[in-house]
């Protein structure tokens, strides 16, 4: 005979009413919660390129997007290389689903069943699976929230403490304590509820006779527990008469089976009696659990899926602007924007990989999105008049002047919080203000007046080649191939203009058609941009496109990361295909245009530069051409995705170092290319790598043990060419 | 004709400025062509006292006057007016000194005067003078031909070999007919630097050690030195970093930027991070063993040399120079 | 307080300064101008003074170079009027200059005329002293810093002495000062706001008074300066190089 799930057993009926009272309250009291927060995001101003958010609700719903959406927002994929917390978000996030689950689809089960139809789902086989579902997921859940208390008061992470902004050790214990709280009555209250069939069972048992055992279930009150129709109570009640169990389904639920037993000793009056008391603990807690979700970090619950189904879909080496001026308050921030603030789960993980922050510069990632978030919290949705400046005590120029924009923080955040484009924003507005550092501020000066950070004469830019026995084309007067966009460092810079001519050299041998915009270049802007200066980068990017309009060429061609980022994402002007020099000289290995003489038996490491891997996702091509030209590659612990900056980019090449830094980003680097055994050389694709490790390599006092080197040069050494034959090679081509 | 030439010998906090000397040699040359006489004016109540450090002038004449004892632009340049109206020099010259780029002009107004800045030489050519300045951040020179008299000139310090003290000049006391007039610009009292660590900013003597000087130990030979010279010893970032000497002493880009007189690298190989923060030194000296190393790009001068050798040479070199 | 502040244009000597057949001008062809550096601290003073303690900044200048652009900036730093002295050729040599600054700035009354203490390219003094003597206002110069405060119609000027020692003027005003440095260094104005005032700034022209007197001075040559960018290299023993750095110490009046 089959069984159905027990509807509100022992639940006397004015509980019952009070039940049904209270739930529309507490979803209201949800949904006001979530209206609250959700409103405060049209605070902000419009995304561009967005034209309505519902038109963009709707494109999010949508095959391909959502089957990213899954496995970031539902199975937190981000965490992957954190396997505890994954681990431990999967087995709370995922036991509360199934509790939630299982409990929406009881209430189905009884208020849309079995109350106007006398039928049940949760019945026979299928309730026995709900049983032992829902009871290895409380188990899970209770699993992680110890693992959640392990990290929290045993590891104890720097990156869960930060008094400035709130975050601390035991911000989330009200709500884990509340979840632990809320699985652990749930399992008491199923326990009792056994504890007392068992009970029964040895009543009925001792009874003699078919009718005297149905008389002690009626003395027992076993109909009135059952909460279904008069005929399916008959069937039941004749079951157990006939020796059934009271809760055949139980075995399937081994927690509350074994906590049934351990609560059988007690009276049946003292097991109704506490199962009762702790149903309403049980359900009071759940409620104020999900009313309070919206007022507490568990909203992140909401916040965070909703931000990854609307996160930009832009390449990530574009930055959007909403405001050139910058960002004073949270009203100058963009919906998407204050979606991702509220996003935050304050976990740290940006502060974790921050290489400021690793080496001591004032600057937290998680820090600066809270000062905002916590800003928009306090700020009403109706706000008459500006909201407060975010600056300042909120968030301080120290902490924005510290970031090297190298997106290690965005790159790593499980919600895609997008730190750089809050921190560039909020720069913006101290650029405009005037308050820069005085080393930018020559910088800034030197890029308005000459076009380079370096304060030399533009006519000087394509002095690098005068030591070439060969000449490059001028690609304003004769057409070419790729136009060579050759960048700052690469041009003016002592150190990198000899590595610049070993390329021209290598280009040349593999008979590579190229040409310069010679001293009508100027900086590309990349990180003029990411200072703050939007004014300036818009007039550097007219002068430039302007000069490419004027230029004839098929493809560009770059060795500086910054620049290759800028021209490919954010010269709206540029059509043609850019290519980072690595990216040409896998190509030209790979074609057989140029051919390696000479195998180096070098031990190498190889440094991922910012924008070429995590911003534009360039990793394989250097890495086959280390292969090509015979080195042994040997990875860094922070390689590809998780490459550490060299602290030049977002214009802190051009700043100070701060007072409290313990090292450079750099030397840090260095160190853990020190550390693999055997590596000889650092292997760089980016001009800035060169002259900041080079630097790095000196300072750390490692001179001698580690060469800095452009994967240019190695290329270069394996050809096996002398300058000799380089002459030959430029007769010949002549 | 006017044949003698006014030098205006500067006194700075008790001091004689050390470019006085400088005046008094360049003023001599001028003046010993025509054979005419080198004069030198000290202004304040105090005067006479700098009469012995003065023997290289023909005559010394002193404004003794209250008004004088503290600089005012309105009292110095009146004295001047009046010193040079009584004597008719055929050039009048001041070095380029905070003082001196106040009072020359403000006489050459006054008077109607040609005024050459920036003399690095100064030469008869009959009634006129030849003068070459230096200018345009010193990338250009320019020779002047003055031809008014009397032709001021301010001096750009460390262009002529300063003259010898010797000599036996007579002190002529000058009151001056009118008396001074207050101004509208009054001195008001000095501003001291605040004491603490030495401000290697306000050093003009820097010996500034890098790598090159290999141990914590090896600083003292670079203190003695710093020591000998009257100046200071500051470091690039490196040794900074290994905690030899305080972050108050670290020269370039994360560090001070210094323009001093005389800034001694030793065993700096010169980064541009460095460079920018010394290369406005007015005589760089660049050590290195390395003759490729970028300092010696901006240095005046360079040995190629361990700092560790030279070092104990020099500074037994300047101390016996000394005396 | 109304101030005026003098900018001047100079060449910018990024680029080698070509000199011009005659011998004794420049070709400034290929030349590119920015302001002079003191005037730029100067302009920084006057801004200061005015938001610690109100007042009216206006900027003159000989329109000449780039001056358009430095003006711009001036009025994106927070300048309130811009008077720009039409001229059709480069500027004179500073002392008539500053009968024709002289001649744009007494209309505006000031009690306040901040200069550049030097610019790079005059050789017979500087602007600040001469515009002082035209103005008939008193004059001190080598400044960094103006305090207001110390006396009515006064302000407090720091002159600068070696050894990071300054004397506090006190300075009756209207009067000239020649700014050497400003409180704080120059701020940066971002390009957005001088394409911003390059909308909304009108300039104010000056017609120039014609400039009578005769230069006392004159160039007989330009020639650059005796070569010698890398280091002279000292060689010999290390006592050998020991006494030639005395020696070239001496010559300085280094060691004495």
């Amino acid at each position: 005979m089959e069984y159905a799930r027990p509807i509100m057993w022992n639940v006397p009926h004015w509980a019952e009413i009070a039940l049904y009272v209270m739930i529309p309250i507490v979803l209201a009291a949800f949904a006001a919660g979530v209206y609250w927060r959700a409103r405060k995001w049209f605070l902000g101003r419009s995304e561009p390129g967005v034209e309505s958010v519902p038109r963009l609700l709707l494109a999010a719903i949508h095959p391909g997007r959502l089957a990213r959406w899954t496995p970031a927002a539902l199975f937190q994929s981000r965490l992957s290389p954190d396997l505890f917390a994954l681990v431990m978000h999967w087995a709370i996030l995922w036991g509360m689903a199934v509790l939630f689950l299982g409990t929406a689809l009881a209430t189905i089960d009884q208020d849309f069943t079995n109350l106007p139809f006398d039928f049940q789902l949760l019945r026979g086989k299928f309730y026995c699976l709900f049983e032992i579902a829902l009871d290895v997921f409380g188990v899970v859940l209770i699993l992680g929230l110890g693992m959640a208390a392990y990290r929290r008061y045993l590891v104890r992470p720097k990156r869960l403490q930060a008094t400035r902004t709130g975050v601390s050790l035991w911000d989330g214990f009200p709500f884990l304590a509340t979840i632990a709280l809320v699985a652990v009555t749930g399992f008491v209250a199923e326990g009792l509820r056994i504890a007392e069939g068992f009970h029964i069972e040895a009543r009925v048992a001792a009874a003699e006779g078919l009718d005297a055992k149905i008389r002690v279930l009626d003395e027992m009150g076993f109909r009135e527990h059952l909460h279904v129709g008069r005929e399916r109570q008959d069937v039941q009640v004749n079951r157990i008469a006939d020796g059934g169990r009271v809760f055949p389904a139980a075995i399937w639920a081994p927690v509350g089976y074994g906590l049934g037993k351990a609560f059988e000793p007690l009276s049946v009056d003292a097991i109704r009696a506490l199962h009762q008391g702790v149903w309403w603990a049980h359900g009071l807690l759940a409620f104020g659990l999900i009313a309070c979700i919206p007022l507490t970090k568990a909203f992140h619950l909401i916040s965070s899926p909703a931000n990854i189904l609307l996160h930009s879909a832009d390449p990530p080496g574009r930055l959007a602007v909403a405001v050139e001026s910058g960002v004073t308050n949270v009203r100058d921030l963009t919906w998407r924007q204050l979606l991702q603030v509220d996003a935050c789960t304050w976990c740290g993980k940006c502060q974790e990989a921050c290489p400021a922050n690793q080496c001591g510069f004032p600057l937290s990632p998680r820090d600066v999105v809270q000062a905002v978030d916590s800003q928009l919290l306090r700020t009403p949705a109706k706000a008459n008049g500006e909201p407060p400046s975010l600056h300042d005590s909120r968030v301080r120029p120290e902490e924005l002047w510290a970031c090297c924009s190298c997106r290690a923080c965005e790159e790593i955040c499980p919600v895609f919080v997008q730190h750089p484009r809050l921190i560039v924003d909020l720069r913006r507005h101290l650029v405009d203000q005037g308050q820069v550092d005085e080393g930018l501020q020559d910088a800034l000066m030197n890029f308005q007046r000459y076009g380079n950070s370096f304060g030399q004469s533009p006519r000087k830019r394509p002095d690098w080649t005068k030591p070439l026995d060969f000449t490059l084309k001028d690609a304003r007067k004769e057409e070419v191939e790729y136009l060579w966009f050759v960048g700052d460092y690469a041009s003016y810079d002592q150190r990198v203009q000899e590595v610049t001519r070993t390329i021209a050299r290598v280009l040349r041998h593999a008979g590579v058609d190229v040409g310069l915009l010679m001293e009508k270049e100027q900086n590309a802007g990349n990180d003029v941009r990411r200072i703050g200066e939007e004014g300036l980068f818009a007039m550097l990017r007219e002068k430039n496109a302007k000069e490419l309009s004027g230029a004839r060429f098929r493809k560009l061609l770059t060795t500086d990361p910054h620049t290759y980022n800028a021209l490919k994402n954010e010269y709206d002007e540029v059509v043609a295909p850019v290519l980072h020099y690595t990216q040409l000289l896998d190509e030209l290995l790979r074609g057989g245009a140029l051919r390696l003489h000479r195998k180096l038996d070098y031990v190498v490491t190889y440094h991922d530069p910012c924008y070429l891997g995590r911003f534009n996702g360039v990793y394989d091509a250097p890495r086959r051409v280390l292969g090509a030209v015979g080195t042994r590659l040997v990875e860094m612990p922070r390689h590809g995705p998780n490459s550490f900056c060299c602290g030049a980019g977002g214009g802190r090449i051009w700043m100070k170092d701060a007072p409290t830094s313990q090292e450079r980003p750099a030397e840090n680097r260095v160190r853990e290319a020190l550390a693999l055994p055997g590596v000889q050389c650092l292997v760089v694709a980016c001009p800035k790598d060169l002259v900041m490790f080079q630097d790095a390599v000196k300072t750390v006092g490692a001179e001698g043990r580690l060469r800095v080197a452009d994967l240019g040069e190695l290329v270069y050494e394996s050809l096996g060419i002398t300058l000799k034959s380089m002459a030959e090679v430029a007769e010949s081509t002549a | 004709m006017a044949k003698d030439v006014l030098v205006l010998a500067e006194v700075y906090r008790d001091a004689l400025a050390d470019v006085t000397w400088e005046l008094l040699a360049a003023g001599r040359t001028i003046a010993s062509a025509t054979g005419g006489q080198v004069l030198a004016l000290v202004l304040g109540p105090n005067g006479a006292a700098h009469a012995p450090a003065l023997g290289a002038a023909d005559r010394i004449m002193v404004v003794d006057d209250p008004r004088l004892a503290d600089y005012a632009p309105g009292p110095y340049v009146a004295a001047l007016q009046e010193v040079t109206a009584a004597e008719q020099p055929r050039a009048v010259l001041l070095g380029a000194t905070s003082i001196g780029w106040d009072v020359a002009p403000l006489l050459a107004a006054r008077i109607n005067a040609p005024l050459v800045t920036g003399c690095k030489e100064i030469q008869p050519e009959g009634e006129a003078l030849r003068v070459a300045t230096s200018f345009c951040g010193g990338k250009m020179m320019a020779e002047v031909r003055v031809d008014g008299a009397p032709a001021i000139c301010m001096v750009l310090p460390g262009s002529f070999r300063p003259a010898d003290a010797a000599g036996q000049a007579k002190i002529e006391p000058r009151k001056l007919p009118s008396p001074l007039e207050p101004g509208a610009v009054r001195f008001d009292g000095w501003v001291l630097p605040e004491a603490g660590d030495v401000d290697i900013t306000q050093q003009d003597v820097l010996v500034s050690v890098g790598r090159g000087i290999q141990q914590k130990d090896n600083l003292e030979l670079a203190e003695n030195l710093a020591g000998a010279l009257g100046g200071a010893v500051c470091a690039s970032r490196p040794v900074i970093d290994q905690g030899w000497l305080p972050a108050t002493r670290q020269v370039g880009k994360s560090g001070m930027t210094v323009k001093p007189k005389f800034y001694l690298a030793l065993g700096i190989s010169g980064a541009p991070e460095h460079q920018e923060g010394m290369k406005g030194a007015d005589l760089i000296i660049a050590v290195n063993t390395d003759p490729q190393a970028p300092i010696f790009d901006i240095a005046h001068y360079g040995a190629e040399v361990d700092v560790l050798d030279l070092l104990p040479a020099l500074t037994e070199a300047i101390e016996a120079k000394r005396g | 307080m109304n101030i005026a502040v003098v900018v001047r244009q100079v060449p910018d000597l990024i680029e080698p300064l070509e000199i011009a057949p005659s011998g004794t001008e420049f070709d400034f062809g290929s030349a590119s101008f920015l302001l002079n550096e003191s005037d730029d601290h100067a302009l920084e003073q006057a801004l200061l003074l005015k938001e610690a303690h109100g007042g009216h900044v206006t900027v003159v200048a000989l329109d000449f170079g780039d001056v358009d652009n430095t003006l711009y900036t001036a009025a994106a730093k927070g300048a309130d009027r811009i008077v720009k002295i039409a001229r059709d050729d480069a500027p004179p040599p500073p002392r008539a200059a500053a009968v024709l600054y002289a001649e744009a700035i007494k209309p505006i009354a000031p009690e306040l005329v901040l200069v550049g203490v030097q610019a790079h390219d005059e050789l017979d003094g500087g602007v600040a002293p001469f515009l002082a003597a035209a103005l008939g206002m008193p004059y001190v110069g080598v400044i960094r810093g103006v305090a207001v405060g110390a006396e009515p119609g006064a302000v407090a000027a720091f002159k600068e002495f070696p050894g990071a020692v300054m004397a506090r003027m006190n300075v009756k005003l209207p009067a000239v000062l020649g700014i050497l440095g400003a409180d704080q260094p120059p701020r940066y104005v971002p390009v957005s706001r001088i394409r911003g005032a390059m909308k909304t700034t009108q300039f104010e022209e000056s017609a120039a008074a014609a400039v009578s007197s005769e230069p006392l001075t004159a160039i007989a040559r330009l020639y650059p300066p005796a070569a010698g960018s890398r280091a002279e290299m000292l060689s010999g023993s290390e006592t050998e190089i020991a006494s030639r750095i005395v020696d070239i110490l001496a010559q300085k009046g280094l060691v004495k």
